[in-house]
């Protein structure tokens, strides 16, 4: 009877010290050094990080970090891990994509109910054209954009939420990043504003569409997630059929036919596509129809370049370029 | 470490939702083990989806509410159709579970929204708030009632239902209530557990408890004693390793279990 009990308590002290030790090592190999900050800036997603720190520039005492990525799947199943929440207890703002992107966003105003949270899509909803959100293959065909006609205000959700990949629009997300930072650091107002209109005239004039946006103009396009709306809108391309994939989706047999009928009914030439999850489908879609599928990036996942942007855009242009 | 650790709010709050999720898990544990129903268990888990699936289509804004009726309902409907005799239990558990699962991946998942529930397989107990808290309080109390109360006759039923019977023990009424407790208990908290790890948190620090007590305190003692255990150490872990609390702690009320099973065997 005795030695359960004392095999219980031996059980349980060497799982302890095995646990504090293994955490003791774990944590004093891969410290991170924490950096004096004035300002902390957290964002949600590579794109919005991408764009505050090229608002924030070199302005001293503002440190702009990014939530913990995720290295597959998309940022709609993320949730936060204790580092995140270490990090947003820590920070003045945090930027967001909105839209409905980050699914964790209810629980971080729950946690942090004093947290400043600057959500761009809501900024450039009403201003610029966005996308919605595709329900089923009829409904694709119609797609239609929100914000040009004045059209009334939708609930969050009902729109395409991928807005960073039309550099139209990420441009309106670089600005309200700028004026939402400004209201928060009045000292450093003038300096993200011009930092802002800045890196814009930049991706004006660094994004190398090489003629394609006069190529694809009018030309009908498909679509194998529904990121690459805005990059077909960014050019000028109808979306036809879109089929959104990632590693969640089941997608049936009548809806892969009747995508595949979408293309060839409408002589579609190329289908944009991510490699990930894309690409069983892409080769399947390369076999029975004439249209060439062409691998892009959706900036989701990035090396934290503050040049990555324009670096990433560019080659997706020239990838469609050269499949032409 | 520790000061740090507890510097922030929303380690406090996931300290204090483990200290009331482990003991239930633990309690609650031994007589799901007891009682053979692990199987019963994890197929609630799973109808978790189509709970919220009918909390979709109904409009409801808080799918806990769903969530809860439509496992209650599920509980309920399982016992009734077990009892009827017609198929083995686990071949009914089996099929029912099957099809809540596929019904609830089928709705949620139309027109590629899965995406949007899919949290709730894995759980996220760090971004619980002070009114889950205040839930999780009520059920522990609600729980801590009931087990007071009827541990005597649910143990004579899971011994010999015979027997209970002839003790004068109301063994369906019994069942159903117990039925109904794992369903509160599971729909409550698999959203800081997730559906993956639940069955695993239930029945391991149990079955750990099993392979070295002799008699039913040291049973219930034990698996409360594991679960907490496992649930502390694995926050601890996960904090500091920037990993899944959910299944930090199950690896740890594994190592237990496995560790257990070693000394039960050579006893």
């Amino acid at each position: 009877m005795k030695n359960k009990f004392l095999f219980v308590l031996l059980l349980l002290i060497s799982i302890s010290v095995v646990s504090f030790c293994s955490t003791f090592f774990y944590v004093k190999y891969n410290k991170v050094e924490v950096v004096e900050t004035d300002m902390l800036i957290m964002t949600s997603c590579n794109p919005v990080y991408l764009a505050a720190c090229n608002v924030v520039g070199d302005i001293d005492g503002i440190t702009v970090e990014n939530l913990s990525q995720p290295t597959t799947g998309c940022l709609h199943d993320y949730t936060l891990t204790t580092e995140d929440m270490k990090n947003l207890a820590a920070a003045d703002v945090l930027i967001v994509n909105g839209g409905g992107m980050e699914g964790y966003l209810e629980d971080v105003i729950a946690a942090y109910p004093d947290l400043t949270i600057i959500d761009t899509f809501e900024a450039v909803e009403d201003t610029y054209p966005i996308i919605a959100e595709a329900e089923d293959e009829e409904e694709h065909e119609e797609e239609h954009v929100h914000g040009e006609e004045g059209e009334e205000h939708h609930h969050q959700g009902e729109f395409n939420s991928h807005i960073w990949m039309s550099e139209e629009i990420y441009a309106g997300q670089v600005i309200a990043i700028a004026d939402g930072l400004a209201d928060i650091d009045e000292a450093h107002a003038t300096e993200f504003k011009a930092n802002a209109n800045s890196f814009n005239d930049i991706m004006k004039s660094h994004i190398d569409k090489s003629g394609l946006d006069e190529v694809l103009a009018g030309e009908n396009v498909a679509i194998l997630h529904e990121a690459f709306a805005y990059t077909a809108q960014s050019l000028g391309a109808n979306v036809v059929a879109t089929m959104d994939l990632d590693e969640e989706r089941q997608v049936s047999a009548g809806e892969v036919s009747s995508f595949i009928d979408s293309i060839n009914k409408n002589n579609v030439k190329v289908v944009f596509a991510e490699y990930d999850y894309g690409h069983a489908m892409g080769k399947l879609i390369e076999e029975q129809t004439d249209a060439k599928v062409v691998y892009l990036e959706t900036l989701v996942h990035g090396t934290y370049d503050k040049d990555d942007y324009i670096t990433v855009l560019s080659k997706n242009y020239a990838l469609i370029q050269n499949s032409l | 470490m520790f000061n740090e650790m507890f510097s922030y709010a929303f380690m406090v709050r996931a300290t204090i939702a483990i200290l009331l999720i482990s003991p239930l898990f633990g309690m609650v544990g031994t007589m799901i083990v007891q009682k053979r129903m692990a199987y019963f268990s994890d197929a609630l888990g799973h109808s978790a989806l189509t709970g919220i699936a009918a909390g979709v289509i109904m409009g409801i804004g808080n799918t806990t509410v769903s969530m809860i009726i439509f496992g209650i309902c599920f509980a309920l409907l399982l016992n009734y159709i077990s009892r009827k005799g017609l198929s083995s239990s686990d071949t009914l558990i089996s099929v029912f579970a099957s099809c809540a699962t596929a019904l609830g991946l089928a709705i949620l998942s139309r027109g590629g929204s899965f995406a949007n529930y899919s949290a709730i397989l894995v759980g996220d107990i760090l971004s619980i708030t002070y009114t889950e808290i205040i839930e999780l309080i009520i059920l522990f109390g609600i729980i801590l009632l009931f087990w007071c109360f009827s541990i005597n006759r649910l143990t004579a039923i899971s011994i010999h239902a015979t027997l209970a019977k002839s003790r004068s023990i109301s063994v369906r009424i019994m069942e159903d209530a117990f039925a109904v407790l794992i369903a509160l208990l599971v729909m409550l908290s698999i959203k800081w557990v997730g559906i993956l790890l639940i069955n695993a948190l239930l029945i391991l620090p149990a079955a750990s408890s099993r392979n070295i007590s002799d008699n039913f305190r040291e049973y219930t003692y034990f698996s409360i004693i594991f679960s907490i255990f496992s649930g502390i150490v694995g926050l601890f872990v996960s904090y500091f390793t920037d990993m899944a609390t959910g299944p930090m702690i199950v690896i740890i009320a594994s190592v237990i279990y496995f560790a257990t099973y070693i000394y039960g065997k050579d006893r």
